[in-house]
């Protein structure tokens, strides 16, 4: 009697409990499904990740049939849902529970670099122009105005604690690409312009010790930047950085939370350049200086190491001497008038970069006002080059910048139009470690 | 769609679930059951549709007819009819370029290979229907004379594209009838949010860590630990995505009244390989079982007949995971372990102490993931090479040690979530309390809080989720 009666008592107590259960999940399905509905919610871009997120698909009769229509739906779906990033933030939370994440290395697989030759290039590199340029960026096309940087990470990242560093891997076919442009840049315009070339290293080359590096995987970088040089033709003008940056390595030339250089590190890079090419070189007391702080890079948009979040960092600019104006030829084709450093107080934390030249551009003029000696210019650059143009501006009187990965138009022609006085190289060396866009910018020289 | 996507967890299931609340008879609810069915599988593209409906159909004819059939031999005809529709359609789908690829490999003819998509879930919902028609020709299960009954019995979103392998005497009587109480629906719900989570969670996150570990054509250089570990995560990630999916499907029909029986049963405790594939894919090795090796005789005609037909049903086994020959030799891997056990090892191992046999087991499944995992010969190769190059490779590299340190608390909860330790400590505790006539409140609480938490975890990991491969879909 008494087993009975707590049989029937425990049925009743459970009941409640079951109850109040399913109400949980089932209330917060409905919670979800109803906030999944509320369209204005839905975020458009990605401050995190940098990108614009996935479309409503387009209805065709093709895609309904081959089932692509409601895949795209799944996938727009869930890359738009209300309140995204704050749940990316909780969940990357959470992961960070999932084991000691001091270290780590992401995005690496078992990548290594191909051999760096110890002697300079023999071959040369593909003499047919390429037909197709695969136009592997357009997927990450911003729409806002000039404002963005786009990641540009091709190797793999080995965070510990609060700094990251880049892992390099050596592509000979890429390097070649490379060297063939840069010396048919020089013989192109033989008589009429010099070539400079200015190959930047990674952080981790000057800021990890050597056994580091080789133990997180990654190729030399000297022996890399030294097959380049060795490459190239005599009459390019090398401007070695890498001693100078070492050299330097106590001091913040590079970022802890992104793969780019500071605006210091790119000045004693300027510095070697003015060497070069024999001018002298302002002193960095000589610029106004702008600070902009709050910054979270591109390291922490690729590994979400909370590590990173949580020491941002201070971006500092330093305005050319002569103008702070130039021009912008957007992706879209669209021109504007833009601040050289601009002031990116009020910008993501991820996006302070940006700060310098507007971002990527595919093409930009900047006219000194206090020059009229006819020297001009052209920087041919990747990410890195924004924060070295600044520098360049007090000493032309026209400065075109061209960012290859979005430029069209074949370069040789473009110096030759602008009646260019000298070309700039500075690029970084893993960013020009990719064999896609070394062909697109190989082909801009054919 | 699969499961494991916010469309499914917030649009689709719950719009099923308040639909089916507001149907008031159980015609209605079927009808509910069975649309939402067909809009879901027509997601993976609807062309397909045509393919389940038509096969359905002609499983509901031929059932139709056998149960009309006068004579044995008119029965025999028309099951044999439809063994021969319902295996057609899955060779054709399945196995044509398989086949016309190793044609082309040894005569040169066909030029060229045709591209055959394969249509979802076709080889889980064509044994479905096997199983139908067979148990009524077996008169093991009464016929069902409307066809929209069949066409819900194995298009039923729940286990309709990644099983299990639900047999229609199962569900027979529920499709005409069911009832849900309180518990039930909490069972289900638990049920559900356990699934979701191992797949959400566990699964892809196993799946990511041993992708990162073994990439197709780095398997030259990877260190041998990162071999050895990564094969352990893919371990993990196939047994925590398949079984995820049958708990889900299992939790959905407990919600609406249906239960199925279960597919997996803990299978890496398991102490040899005869009890590993007790554990495993209950729903397809019972099938073969039932349908293969008991019709050819099964172990009653001597041991040459029982080791051919062990034989077949292995070589069928490797072949319904994939149209590749890697699947195929991992069927016959088992094969071989089945007939030694049989032989000698079953005895011994009876003998000696369980973990023994538990070590010898998983070592036997850890390298059938192997086979399992590459459908390229030459890459198979490398890999077990490789596990095994002490001399030539890094025995360990920075990018495995950090792995590890970066994973290690997640390693252990996956690792502890494919045992029955939780089961087990649920059971004593539920038990200990009954005994001394105590409403285990707090267990009571754990058991309403956890499936909310979980859910609200799994949400978070599918948010942004791009990485969500599906492994069963290729079968």
């Amino acid at each position: 009697m008494e087993k009975e009666q707590f049989l029937k008592k425990k049925e009743k107590v459970s009941k409640v409990y079951h109850i109040i259960q399913s109400g949980l999940f089932f209330g917060i399905l409905l919670g979800g499904c109803i906030v999944g509905f509320l369209m204005p919610l839905r975020p458009k871009v990605s401050d995190l990740e940098k990108r614009t997120l996935t479309e409503f698909p387009q209805f065709s009769k093709q895609a309904l049939l081959d089932g692509t229509y409601f895949k795209d739906m799944d996938t727009w779906y869930a890359d738009t849902f209300p309140f995204r990033d704050q749940l990316l933030a909780v969940n990357s939370d959470i992961q960070e529970l999932y084991g000691l994440r001091g270290q780590q290395i992401h995005g690496g697989g078992n990548n290594t670099g191909d051999e760096i030759p110890t002697g300079a290039m023999t071959t040369t590199a593909s003499k047919e122009p390429e037909t197709t340029v695969a136009e592997s960026e357009s997927s990450s096309e911003q729409t806002t105005v000039a404002q963005t940087v786009a990641p540009q990470v091709h190797g793999s990242i080995y965070v510990d604690g609060k700094q990251a560093y880049g892992i390099y891997y050596f592509n000979l076919d890429a390097a070649n690409l490379f060297i063939d442009t840069v010396n048919r840049m020089a013989n192109g315009l033989e008589g009429q312009a010099t070539v400079y070339a200015m190959m930047i290293p990674d952080n981790s080359g000057i800021l990890l010790s050597e056994s580091k590096q080789k133990e997180i995987g990654g190729s030399d970088q000297k022996a890399a930047i030294d097959y380049y040089y060795k490459s190239m033709n005599r009459n390019v003008v090398q401007v070695p950085i890498f001693d100078t940056l070492y050299g330097h390595r106590e001091e913040k030339i590079f970022f802890a939370t992104d793969h780019h250089w500071t605006a210091l590190g790119a000045y004693y890079s300027y510095q070697q350049f003015a060497k070069a090419k024999g001018i002298k070189a302002h002193e960095l007391s000589e610029y106004e200086k702008m600070s902009f702080p709050n910054f979270i890079g591109s390291y922490y948009s690729s590994t979400q190491a909370n590590e990173l979040k949580n020491n941002p960092e201070t971006v500092d600019a330093y305005v050319p001497l002569s103008t702070n104006r130039m021009s912008i030829t957007e992706k879209s084709g669209n021109q504007l008038n833009w601040p050289i450093v601009n002031d990116v107080s009020s910008y993501q934390p991820g996006n302070k970069y940006s700060c310098f030249i507007g971002g990527d551009n595919p093409y930009s003029v900047i006219d000194n006002p206090n020059l009229s000696d006819g020297s001009t210019c052209l920087v041919v650059k990747e990410s890195f080059g924004n924060a070295f143009v600044p520098f360049l501006v007090d000493h032309y009187q026209k400065v075109i910048v061209v960012d290859y990965r979005y430029y069209k138009d074949n370069l040789i022609q473009l110096a030759k139009d602008n009646h260019v006085t000298d070309v700039i190289f500075a690029n970084n060396i893993e960013a020009i470690s990719g064999k896609e866009s070394m062909t697109k910018l190989n082909s801009m020289v054919q | 769609m699969v499961f494991s996507s916010l469309l499914f967890v917030f649009a689709f299931l719950v719009l099923s679930f308040i639909a089916y609340f507001f149907a008031s008879t159980i015609k209605q609810k079927n009808i509910v059951l069975l649309l939402f069915s067909l809009v879901f599988y027509s997601w993976g593209g609807p062309k397909y549709l045509v393919l389940l409906v038509g096969l359905s159909f002609w499983s509901w004819f031929t059932a139709c007819r056998i149960a009309n059939a006068r004579t044995k031999r008119g029965k025999k005809i028309w099951m044999f009819l439809e063994c021969f529709g319902a295996l057609l359609t899955l060779g054709f789908f399945k196995y044509t370029g398989f086949f016309l690829t190793n044609l082309q490999y040894l005569t040169g003819f066909p030029n060229e290979v045709p591209n055959i998509v394969l249509p979802i879930g076709i080889s889980f919902y064509t044994f479905q229907l096997l199983s139908y028609v067979v148990d009524v020709y077996r008169e093991e299960v009464a016929v069902q004379r409307r066809y929209w009954k069949v066409l819900l019995y194995c298009s039923l979103f729940h286990q309709c594209i990644a099983g299990p392998i639900v047999r229609y005497q199962t569900v027979a009587d529920e499709i005409e009838d069911r009832s849900v109480t309180a518990h039930d629906v909490a069972e289900g719900v638990r049920r559900f949010c356990v699934g979701l989570a191992k797949k959400a969670v566990l699964a892809n996150t196993c799946a990511s860590l041993a992708d990162t570990l073994i990439v197709s054509d780095q398997l030259a250089t990877a260190s041998v630990s990162g071999l050895w570990l990564g094969m352990l995560f893919y371990m993990l990630q196939i047994y925590l995505d398949f079984s995820a999916y049958s708990d889900m499907a299992i939790g959905m029909g407990r919600m609406v009244g249906f239960h199925y029986l279960e597919n997996f049963n803990y299978p890496y405790i398991a102490v040899s390989v005869k009890d590993f594939w007790r554990r495993w894919h209950i729903s397809l090795s019972t099938f073969f079982r039932d349908y293969v090796y008991i019709p050819l005789g099964g172990n009653r005609k001597g041991s040459f007949c029982t080791f051919r037909n062990l034989f077949i049903v292995w070589f069928l086994t490797g072949m319904w995971h994939g149209a590749s020959w890697n699947y195929i030799l991992w069927g016959l891997f088992y094969f071989v372990f089945l007939v030694i056990e049989r032989l000698f090892l079953g005895k011994l191992l009876d003998r000696i102490p369980k973990i023994f046999g538990w070590i010898y087991t998983i070592l036997v499944v850890y390298f059938g993931w192997v086979i399992f995992r590459f459908e390229n010969m030459q890459e198979l190769i490398t890999v077990l090479k490789g596990m095994f190059d002490f001399s030539g490779r890094n025995w360990m590299n920075m990018e495995t040690t950090l792995l590890i340190q970066n994973n290690i608390f997640f390693l252990i909860v996956a690792v502890i979530a494919i045992t029955p330790i939780g089961k087990i400590i649920r059971k004593k505790w539920y038990a200990s309390a009954e005994a001394k006539q105590r409403c285990p409140h707090l267990l009571y609480l754990i058991d309403m809080i956890v499936p909310a938490v979980l859910l609200l975890l799994s949400v978070m990991a599918l948010v942004g989720n791009s990485y969500n491969p599906f492994l069963y879909f290729q079968f």
